[in-house]
């Protein structure tokens, strides 16, 4: 075989390639274990980036107020990591972006305000958001409404904060607002801020039967962050518990040209009492992708 | 034949998370309940470390439809407040939520307020998890007495704690902390995942289980009866043969109802119904 010939298929063939950077490790599944604990690990499994995920034991935020915002940084820094995307609890803890009773209301725009407060003081430039879900025994409509509503109000303070917010679609077992890529187009069309973006989380696009070039395709460059993760397609699993091909997915982010993050929303309670050792094979599955 | 009474059946919401407390009160009182165990949780009501919404208008809604509140439990495994927090702002914050608690527990005419002990981390030493549980019950049992309301304490899935997950361990916990407003919840599936049974649990404590979750399993999963493994009526035979009279507590947790949680609490009280005592019964029992 002649150099000529070995030059031409390294051409042919182009590698699927990541950056540590975009690989932001995230403390969902470390619930049962301190924040320390988690930041510990993540530095040392190489972890340079993070998407800090607000809940206990790790960061209290409600519709009050936050606590102990320099104390975590310093604790976030002194171990070398980065936290760019923030992310509030959006599904379990009681505050809903449709909710729909005025004091509900009020909570839970005082909460996700108090997010964007939090991020913008730990140095994020995304906070992670999602429509909300609405009751089930409601007309649709009310429930679009209000959360268009919320999230027009939330942008407009996410805007006054040098935050954005990304906006990721729900399954639908868990939302009727918004849950699929045509839904997010139009809730991004409606509220129309340059503070609101979409970002794909690949369990919920796989659910609704779409790819990420579906996404990419949809939004472009507007694409501003993603929950990378594995999935069957249900579940939020580490890279190799699922059924998605981490090569081509990498493949496809390169095709796009996507430079963001890839956040690691690992939710399945399958990991929660060794989230270290999931981690650890998870982040050796991504260095297969990344330059030596 | 065991027997209970219809006012021992309580139901309640967490399955009704995508529904209004309307709704929920409405399909529970067709169902056929006449007692409930109302949850703090949004959105059927709100509560923080610093108060709650107003319990009137609630206590109103459910009394409208002729349900009674006989039991409160302040959302306690999800939400940031957790009895055995180990950050010392998060315990302090904690603390004043199950004040708050006991507060609205009152407030809704509920006799019991049902709590765990989870919150210790995997990162720390079982007997400071330990020590955190009694000192915060400790702490917690003169104002439950102040407000008139026992403190259930359940076990829990050891997915969830590391401490406080099995019989022995709650008793030792009771007697620590030994005192007449701090007392046991039986949670079925706790139990059965801990692989004990409702006769071991009334034979150890008797008359000190006040409440119970008393839920079908698998024994994982908090469904209704019938959807489980367990035997219904030899475990209501348990509770007749150690005289518990208190709330018998449907607590659905499993995803799989929430989209028609109405649905699931008729079937679910259908289940109880040969063994509920008719009118003029009583006098045999």
């Amino acid at each position: 075989m002649s150099d000529m010939k070995t030059r031409k298929m390294d051409e042919l063939i182009v590698v699927p390639k990541i950056r540590r950077e975009q690989v932001a490790g995230m403390n969902i599944h470390y619930l049962n274990y301190s924040l320390d604990y988690f930041l510990d690990v993540q530095q040392r499994l190489g972890f340079k980036s993070l998407e800090l995920w607000c809940g206990a034991p790790h960061v209290w935020l409600d519709h009050m107020r936050y606590y102990d915002a320099k104390a975590i940084q310093k604790k976030i820094q002194d171990r070398g990591l980065q936290v760019h995307v923030l992310t509030p609890e959006n599904c379990l803890y009681p505050y809903q972006v449709a909710a729909k009773e005025p004091e509900h209301v009020q909570r839970s725009f005082s909460y996700f305000r108090n997010g964007i407060r939090l991020a913008e003081e730990l140095g994020c430039s995304l906070m992670e958001i999602n429509s909300g879900w609405g009751y089930w025994n409601e007309d649709r409509e009310e429930a679009w409404k209000r959360s268009a509503d919320m999230l027009s109000r939330l942008a407009e303070a996410a805007g006054e904060h040098g935050i954005t917010l990304v906006m990721e679609s729900l399954r639908p077992e868990e939302s009727q607002i918004v849950t699929n890529l045509a839904q997010v187009r139009q809730m991004l069309h409606e509220v129309n801020s340059p503070y609101l973006k979409p970002m794909a989380d690949l369990c919920a696009v796989s659910v609704a039967g779409e790819t990420l070039t579906d996404w990419f395709e949809a939004f472009g460059d507007d694409l501003k962050h993603m929950h990378f993760i594995d999935g069957d397609p249900y579940g939020h699993l580490i890279w190799g518990d699922g059924t998605h091909h981490l090569g081509k997915e990498i493949a496809v982010l390169n095709q796009y040209g996507y430079s963001g993050l890839l956040g690691q929303e690992i939710t399945d309670g399958r990991y929660y009492d060794d989230p270290a050792a999931a981690d650890f094979r998870n982040m050796k599955n991504f260095e297969r992708y990344m330059d030596k | 034949m065991a027997v209970i009474h219809r006012k021992q059946l309580s139901a309640m919401g967490i399955h009704y998370l995508y529904y209004p407390l309307d709704y929920m009160l409405d399909a529970q009182a067709k169902a056929g309940f006449q007692t409930i165990e109302l949850v703090g949780m949004a959105p059927h009501f709100l509560m923080d470390h610093t108060g709650f919404q107003n319990p009137a208008p609630i206590r109103e809604m459910a009394e409208e439809r002729g349900l009674t509140i006989g039991c409160f439990t302040p959302e306690c495994a999800v939400y940031q407040y957790l009895m055995c927090s180990p950050d010392e702002g998060f315990h302090e914050r904690s603390m004043e939520y199950f004040k708050r608690g006991l507060e609205a527990a009152e407030q809704f005419g509920a006799a019991k307020l049902l709590t765990n002990c989870i919150g210790g981390t995997w990162d720390e030493e079982y007997d400071r998890v330990y020590e955190r549980a009694v000192k915060s019950l400790s702490l917690l049992a003169p104002v439950a007495a102040d407000y008139g309301i026992t403190i259930a304490v359940e076990t829990v899935r050891p997915e969830e704690s590391k401490c406080i997950i099995t019989l022995p361990e709650l008793k030792r916990l009771l007697q620590d902390v030994n005192h007449p407003n701090i007392k046991a919840g039986l949670d079925t599936i706790a139990m059965g995942v801990a692989g004990e049974t409702p006769e071991e649990w009334f034979a150890a404590l008797g008359e000190d289980i006040v409440h119970t979750h008393f839920v079908d399993g698998r024994p994982y999963g908090h469904l209704v009866w019938g959807d489980g493994l367990f035997p219904l009526e030899s475990y209501l035979n348990v509770l007749n043969k150690y005289h518990y009279e208190g709330l018998i507590s449907q607590e659905i947790t499993d995803f799989r109802y929430f989209d028609d949680p109405a649905a699931a609490d008729a079937r679910n009280f259908r289940a109880f119904e040969p063994y509920i005592l008719k009118e003029g019964d009583e006098a045999d029992v």
